[in-house]
């Protein structure tokens, strides 16, 4: 009998450790995307500390140096007014990233607390807040951002709220769906039937099941801003000139002339658009397969 | 069948007035609003006098929301200054190409994006499976902008193999039909590969996560079982199934396709009405800006309400519920 | 019993292995398991759920997913052929044909976007080349032999709009449609009501007269064994433990997990209130303990079966044992 209980024992503690724990093991163990989380990382740090490593500041105009290629001094070259392209690249990061971040931020505090109100209350305030939501998401999204900027002027602020104001549903939809599931699920039945308050139960167990989408939707959500960002400044509709962004320096390639002879100005922008929103669709992909392992199989 | 249908088309209804009020709302907003220049200067004065008093920017806000809509419904959706000509002409010219480009974009995604889904997930996990897997990664994750900018480098400018932008060549403007459609067909190649780009990742993903799916459900054992050949178990039972969620995909794709569209006429220099809107914005034309928004909001509801209708002719259960 | 010794068998299953390469390490679901079922019979294998006797039944006709399975070895000898040497082909001629299956959950094992009409006609048009309205009337026909009200009307039917019970009668219809020499049902009416468990085993029980058709019965529930099976396999974790014809398993069990099964059913003539059980869980297939993979749950289990596990003997004619200590008799060291 000794040997029967050790083994009990064993398969209890090799299932008790923890909820993220395991989503961490699992991520750790797909190469992709921990590749990609250092290559955000790394993004993420240039555009942190570009004022300390670059040796030129981000408007500094030296009409000398203006319009040449790559070189040692400069090493992304320098645009028509002979500013450096190498600290632009990474002070536009700041932005495409800041923004990406806070319309990612703003939209989920706007969806998570009309998804939970919609979850919890069903409904009438169920079915306003999805009617209200299906509304949203039939807009043509590109079209209506073009709009808005015209009326309300571009600037960075009227951006964000516009980006985040037009992309709360996807999560509202997502927690909605979750704590609907979720209410239905066994251990909540068995919960209500120990009597444990709701609070308790909204904290202990519905919180750590819905973050764990919410967090996906984080990583899949700064990729799709980041794009949603750099259209629109490219069209001239985004972020106003001077202030760089990833979108505003590729689109001095609108110039055929710029276009066919000086690559520098377009690519590592592009690159840098192409390479942030891979790894955060990576990420995310991986984070996903993490969180739920029988996807994967 | 039909029910449902009409069931579906009566659901569009509020969802399309409720995006139309909130449109009016923001560009009654706006500087300079609609209603100063929304007049055709070619309509005899009284009836210049009879909008005039209906538009009236004093006017308590829904009325003028209902006003526009009554003249909107009559196909009056303003007058254009710069182009001359009433909003929904001047739309009209160029719907045409923005149809065109998107239209050729979704068939070459579903025409290869969905068998290379298929591939993918019946052989998960292989070296084909993997490669398509980066492929589509690479295809989500660049921007049609900076896509369309590296082709028209590299293929239009640099090889000359392509026209660097337009939808004809000037030089046509008199040749006969075959001849012109032929050059805008050449005209649109570039565009239709960077705009089907994306799209074709959208769909291989979604395709091959819905095979995977299905590939493990109980009556694809069934149909092993009962000794059909992997052929029809795959492309009959299996795909059928799977293409489900795939229909709604076209639906759900719609305002991100016009989304592409836009970029896409913009960089190739199309006359569409994605080019149209960018120079709405900038020439301050909000009468064509609402225009060309309730068109396209109107479109995507209507590419909704046609997934839907093919959901049900391909899910049996639908039609029940 | 000894005129069924008589018969020839129709499948015999020799040291089949079918493992599983999965992250978490090998996983020997089925390991060398050897077998027989006679013309006209009916086996039926027990065992908890995770013993491995679904996979046991899936690779007869091999249709266990590889990967992440593989057939590591053995045999599978019917009509003469080996199951896990010949063609794909070949082995398409038999799938649905001579042997089918009827799977544990009817709900989800009937494909939702075709007709029944459609899903019973398509096996009979690949098996017997019959054209499309030859097929339909002998679908039609199938369905009225299970005994479905109206079999006209249900074949234009999708099966969503079918009960469970009437799904399960669908499948069954399906499989026995060619006139299988084997039938193997995994689980059959576990997923469904009692009531409609009781009739869909007597339909089961009268259409094997009907059609003389083996039948390779698999469940966890020892009263449906004992209605259904002539002899009964007793698996656990993924080895054969006991087989013995049904009177002797229920009479006089021999290995400790089958007398443990058999007293841990609720007993009517009994006034203990409690149910016997068996301590301990179901081992995890991956991590399985050395020696007898019982002995961490059996009463009698000494040092010998932690270190080795025993041949399956043949203690008695027709009975055989994978244990040291049958009966769970005594050893010196206890």
């Amino acid at each position: 009998m000794t040997t029967m209980s050790g083994n009990g024992m064993t398969l209890e503690s090799s299932k008790k450790y923890s909820y993220w724990g395991g989503v961490w093991d699992r991520l750790r163990k797909n190469k992709l995307a921990m590749v990609s989380l250092v290559v955000l990382f790394i993004i993420i740090l240039c555009c942190i500390f570009v004022p300390i490593f670059s040796k030129y500041t981000l408007s500094e105009v030296t009409m000398a140096d203006r319009d040449q290629a790559p070189s040692a001094v400069h090493w992304l070259g320098t645009d028509n007014i002979g500013r450096d392209l190498f600290t632009r690249l990474f002070y536009g990061g700041r932005v495409s990233l800041g923004v990406a971040v806070a319309v990612t931020a703003l939209e989920c505090i706007i969806g998570v607390i009309l998804g939970s109100l919609a979850g919890f209350f069903g409904g009438k305030v169920d079915t306003a807040i999805m009617r209200i939501s299906e509304i949203f998401m039939c807009f043509p999204f590109l079209m209506i951002c073009i709009t808005l900027q015209a009326v309300f002027g571009n600037s960075i602020r009227t951006l964000i709220i516009i980006l985040s104001v037009l992309s709360w549903p996807s999560i509202a939809r997502i927690v909605r769906g979750q704590i609907l599931s979720l209410r239905e699920m066994d251990y909540m039945e068995a919960c209500r039937a120990l009597g444990i308050s709701n609070k308790r139960q909204i904290f202990k167990h519905l919180f750590p099941n819905v973050l764990a989408y919410i967090i996906v939707y984080i990583t899949l959500s700064m990729a799709s801003v980041i794009l949603t960002e750099t259209s629109l400044s490219f069209l001239g509709l985004g972020v106003n000139p001077p202030t760089p962004t990833w979108g505003n320096l590729i689109q001095e390639a609108r110039n055929l002339y710029i276009l066919q002879h000086k690559w520098w100005y377009w690519v590592p922008p592009g690159l840098m658009i192409f390479l942030s929103i891979l790894c955060f669709n990576i990420l995310g992909d991986g984070l996903r397969d993490a969180i739920d392992p029988k996807m994967q199989k | 069948m039909k029910n449902y249908i009409i069931r579906r088309l009566l659901q569009i209804i509020p969802v399309f007035l409720g995006i139309l009020f909130i449109l009016f709302f923001i560009i009654d907003k706006a500087p300079g609003s609609i209603t100063s220049n929304i007049m055709d200067p070619t309509m005899t004065p009284e009836l210049k006098a009879a909008l005039q008093e209906k538009l009236d920017p004093s006017l308590p806000f829904y009325v003028k929301f209902f006003n526009w809509l009554s003249e909107a419904m009559k196909g009056n959706f303003g007058y254009s200054f710069k182009h001359y000509r009433p909003v929904i002409d001047v739309i009209g010219d160029n719907i045409g190409c923005t149809f065109a480009l998107s239209l050729v974009a979704l068939i070459i995604a579903m025409l290869i994006g969905i068998p290379c889904g298929i591939i993918s997930a019946t052989k998960q996990y292989s070296l084909v499976d993997n490669g398509l897997t980066v492929l589509s990664l690479v295809g989500l994750a660049l921007p049609t902008f900076f896509f369309g900018l590296l082709l028209l480098k590299v293929l239009a400018v640099d090889m000359k193999l392509f026209p660097i932008f337009g939808l004809m060549n000037p030089l046509n403007a008199k040749a006969d039909f075959w001849t012109k459609l032929g050059d805008q067909a050449y005209h649109l190649v570039l565009p239709a590969i960077v705009l089907g780009f994306a799209e074709i990742a959208s769909f291989m993903r979604y395709t091959r996560s819905s095979m995977l799916e299905v590939i493990r459900s109980d009556y694809i054992r069934t149909a092993r079982a009962k000794g059909l050949s992997e052929k029809i178990v795959i492309y009959r039972h299996a795909f059928r199934n799977a293409m489900i969620p795939i229909v709604t995909l076209i639906g759900f794709r719609l305002p991100g396709l016009i989304s592409g569209a836009v970029m896409t006429e913009t960089i190739f220099s199309l006359p569409g009405v994605g080019k149209l809107s960018v120079e709405a914005v900038s020439t301050r034309n909000y009468p064509l800006l609402l225009g060309i928004n309730a068109m396209l909001t109107l479109a995507t509801l209507f590419g909704t309400l046609v997934a839907d209708i093919l959901y049900a002719a391909v899910d049996p259960r639908i039609k029940y519920h | 019993m000894s005129e069924m010794m008589e018969k020839k068998p129709l499948l015999e299953v020799k040291n089949l292995k079918t493992y599983f390469h999965s992250a978490g390490g090998l996983v020997k679901a089925v390991d060398d398991v050897s077998f027989d079922v006679y013309e006209g019979e009916t086996l039926g294998i027990v065992g908890e759920s995770g013993c491995g006797k679904s996979i046991t039944c899936m690779s007869l006709a091999r249709l266990v997913e590889c990967p992440p399975g593989k057939y590591e070895g053995g045999e599978i000898l019917f009509d003469g052929q080996d199951m896990l040497k010949i063609s794909d082909a070949e082995l398409r001629k038999i799938r649905g044909n001579k042997i089918s299956y009827i799977f544990q959950e009817p709900m989800t094992s009937l494909n939702p976007v075709f007709k029944i009409g459609k899903q019973i006609e398509e096996v009979l048009r690949v098996h017997r080349n019959m054209s499309k309205e030859e097929a339909k009337k002998e679908a039609i026909h199938a369905l009225d032999l299970v005994r479905i009200p109206n079999p006209e009307r249900i074949v234009n039917e999708y099966p969503f709009a079918l009960s469970g019970g009437m799904r399960q009668r669908v499948m069954i219809a399906m499989a026995l449609a060619c006139s299988p020499k084997l039938l193997v049902a995994d689980e059959p009416t576990t997923a469904l009501d009692v009531t409609i468990q009781a009739q869909v085993l007597d339909l089961m029980n009268d259409l094997k007269k009907e059609i003389d058709t083996s039948i390779l019965f698999i469940t966890h529930d020892l009263s449906v064994i004992a209605e259904m099976a002539d002899r009964v396999m007793v698996m656990y974790a993924g080895k054969v433990v006991e087989l013995a014809d049904v009177n002797t398993i229920f009479e006089k069990p021999l290995h400790p997990y089958t007398i443990g099964l058999i007293s841990s059913r609720p007993d009517m003539s009994t006034t203990s209130d409690r149910l016997n059980v068996i301590p301990g869980n179901v081992p995890d297939l991956s991590d399985l303990p050395t020696g007898c993979a019982f002995n961490p749950r059996c009463p009698y289990a000494s040092d010998k079966c932690r270190e080795g596990i025993s041949e399956l003997v043949e203690v008695e004619p027709n009975h055989f044992v994978r244990c040291y200590y049958p009966g769970g008799e005594k050893h010196d060291g206890n």
